[in-house]
């Protein structure tokens, strides 16, 4: 019997380009089109299977086994740091994390400054590595609105076209690094299908470069 | 074969194992000194112990690891082969909270020759075979990964993230290390090339024939394969793999590190290695060698939902001869779960209902 591949794509449009890479690869899943309220979609001949789950839950998929494989942003992983192997970077999904604040904003370096964002981890680290003490608050959305509304200095967060800041009255003050997706895999599962996981990852690369 | 769930199974069949070398049974205190555990940190990965003060002041903690304590008492000049079953308190798989975590294995310590050490993997591999179902016990040794990378000049820094990117099999990020710390193409592909070196031995070891250029890898290499070659002769080569991916902290591990995967458990349920070093941070002479068995996360990753709660429920009225109501199921009791209950409606769910008193009408 043929050793099905299980895949954790993010739902939305990383998902869908994602997805699209994968079907440029031979792995198609007609079924996925007609999406509906399914969560699994399986093409057999293929032998994968595909799931679709919020952004920052696919990396606790694939840790724990659920998936074999799966599609997640770098700021996730750097964020989470699961316990998974990084097997490439699939090209798509380009964006970058930055840290933005108010048009003309002056740093007052006599105290901590305030950054709100949804990346707490790569927030504390970047600020540690510039030696610029910081408070932080997290919030699950709509970053923009706390220096906007004097709740904080600045934002840390995923900046793609910067058209969001503009209409916000926001701009970037720094890049930390850009961000794209990648592709990991579960340390167990790979060993025991690394020839299909392998097979997939090439296929996925040359499809990135077409 | 059925995977053997059920920590108390698993526990009894590894320490027969161990046994059958020759191992004894060490047991050791659930407490030890903070700062001795402080002092390692770096060996248990985890700066996260329980502690608290004794009566007298000082500081304990509960025990996060076992191989520190065997390590500890150990004596230098002295050969010690013990197995220990014992309870450790780390931060849970799953959640950040505290667990009791059970740990299964064994140490080697003293006069650790090569019969030794290949004998430690044996067993190693005889006890993922213990616990069934479909594995693989993946061999490393650290000397060839940072052999690569010795003579290179990197930064501490650049070290650290590249030996992350062979944890993680992550070739993009070791090439943008070296390429950012000025290496040339060919230098940063084949220090790249060694996180994708995994699989069967025989075709990994060959992979990486073509990258061991200097003598310590060389010195590496040639150990591995003979451990295999040993495992071979034992019969116990068949799911052995290398994978240069599997890497502990250098500090404590000096040579040959090892883990073992079951397939449906997403991760390594064996780990274990030389670790020569930590002996000697301890100011003791000697080798080590050992493994650890995760028997919970067996559990809670295969076992699977209970079909029942008892084979035979015998349920009896108030008018029942309490006597013969236990004398009935005792006589059902032949290696299968029988429970008794007064009513129906009591929450047991068995594969068989006997009302006592319709019994045999």
């Amino acid at each position: 019997m043929k050793q099905m591949i299980d895949i954790a794509l993010p739902k939305g449009r990383l998902g869908n380009s994602a997805y699209a890479l994968f079907e440029k690869a031979g792995y198609a899943c007609p079924s996925m089109l007609d999406a509906g309220r399914r969560l699994i979609f399986e093409n057999e001949e293929a032998g994968v299977r595909f799931f679709s789950v919020k952004p920052s839950d696919v990396s606790i998929y694939v840790e724990h086994g659920a998936a074999d494989i799966g599609v997640a942003g770098l700021d996730i992983l750097l964020e989470n740091e699961p316990d998974v192997f990084d097997l490439c970077d699939i090209g798509i999904g380009k964006c970058k994390i930055a840290v933005a604040g108010k048009k003309g904003f002056h740093d007052n370096k006599e105290r901590p400054i305030k950054a709100a964002t949804k990346f707490v981890n790569i927030t504390k680290k970047y600020f540690a590595e510039t030696g610029r003490s910081v408070e932080i608050f997290k919030l699950g959305g709509s970053i923009e609105l706390a220096p906007i509304l004097g709740m904080t200095d600045v934002i840390v967060d995923i900046v793609e076209t910067g058209a969001t800041l503009r209409e916000n009255g926001l701009e970037v003050i720094r890049e930390i690094m850009p961000i794209s997706a990648h592709l990991i895999a579960n340390k167990s599962s790979f060993r025991f299908k690394a020839d299909e996981i392998e097979k997939l990852k090439n296929a996925l690369l040359r499809g990135k470069t077409k | 074969m059925k995977i053997l769930t059920g920590s108390e199974e698993i526990t009894e069949k590894l320490c027969r194992l161990y046994r059958s070398f020759g191992y004894g049974r060490f047991r050791m205190n659930k407490f030890e000194e903070y700062s001795f555990y402080m002092e390692h940190k770096n060996f248990l990965g985890s700066e996260n112990i329980i502690s608290f003060g004794d009566l007298d002041g000082r500081l304990l903690a509960l025990k996060p690891d076992i191989t520190l304590s065997i390590a500890k008492n150990a004596q230098s000049g002295e050969n010690r082969r013990v197995y220990y079953s014992e309870s450790v308190y780390r931060p849970s798989y799953t959640v950040r909270e505290y667990k009791e975590i059970k740990q299964i294995g064994l140490e080697r310590i003293g006069d650790v020759d090569m019969l030794a050490e290949c004998e430690t993997v044996l067993l190693a591999v005889k006890s993922m075979e213990a616990l069934g179902g479909r594995f693989t016990l993946d061999l490393s040794d650290l000397r060839f990964v940072s052999s690569l990378l010795d003579g290179e000049g990197f930064s501490d820094t650049d070290r650290a993230a590249i030996l992350d990117g062979v944890r993680k099999k992550d070739g993009g990020k070791i090439m943008s290390v070296c390429k950012t710390a000025g290496k040339d193409e060919a230098t940063a592909k084949r220090i790249a090339s060694v996180a994708e070196i995994h699989g069967a031995f025989d075709k990994a070891a060959a992979e990486a024939e073509k990258i061991c250029s200097s003598q310590t890898a060389r010195a590496a290499l040639d150990e591995l394969k003979e451990v295999y070659g040993f495992l071979s002769a034992m019969g116990a080569a068949d799911n052995v793999n290398l994978d240069f991916s599997i890497i502990n902290d250098m500090s404590y591990y000096n040579g040959i590190v090892f883990q073992g995967y079951l397939e449906g458990v997403p991760k390594n349920v064996l780990s274990g290695g030389r670790y020569d070093n930590l002996l000697q941070k301890m100011g003791k002479s000697g080798g080590a060698c050992g493994f650890a068995v995760y028997p919970d996360l067996i559990d809670l990753y295969k076992s699977g939902d209970i079909e029942s709660d008892a084979d035979v429920a015998v349920i009896y009225g108030d008018g029942d001869d309490i006597s013969a109501v236990g004398k009935f199921a005792e006589s059902l009791r032949n290696g299968d779960n029988i429970v008794v209950s007064a009513k129906r409606g009591e929450n047991i769910k068995a594969k068989k209902t006997i009302v006592f008193g319709e019994a045999g009408k």
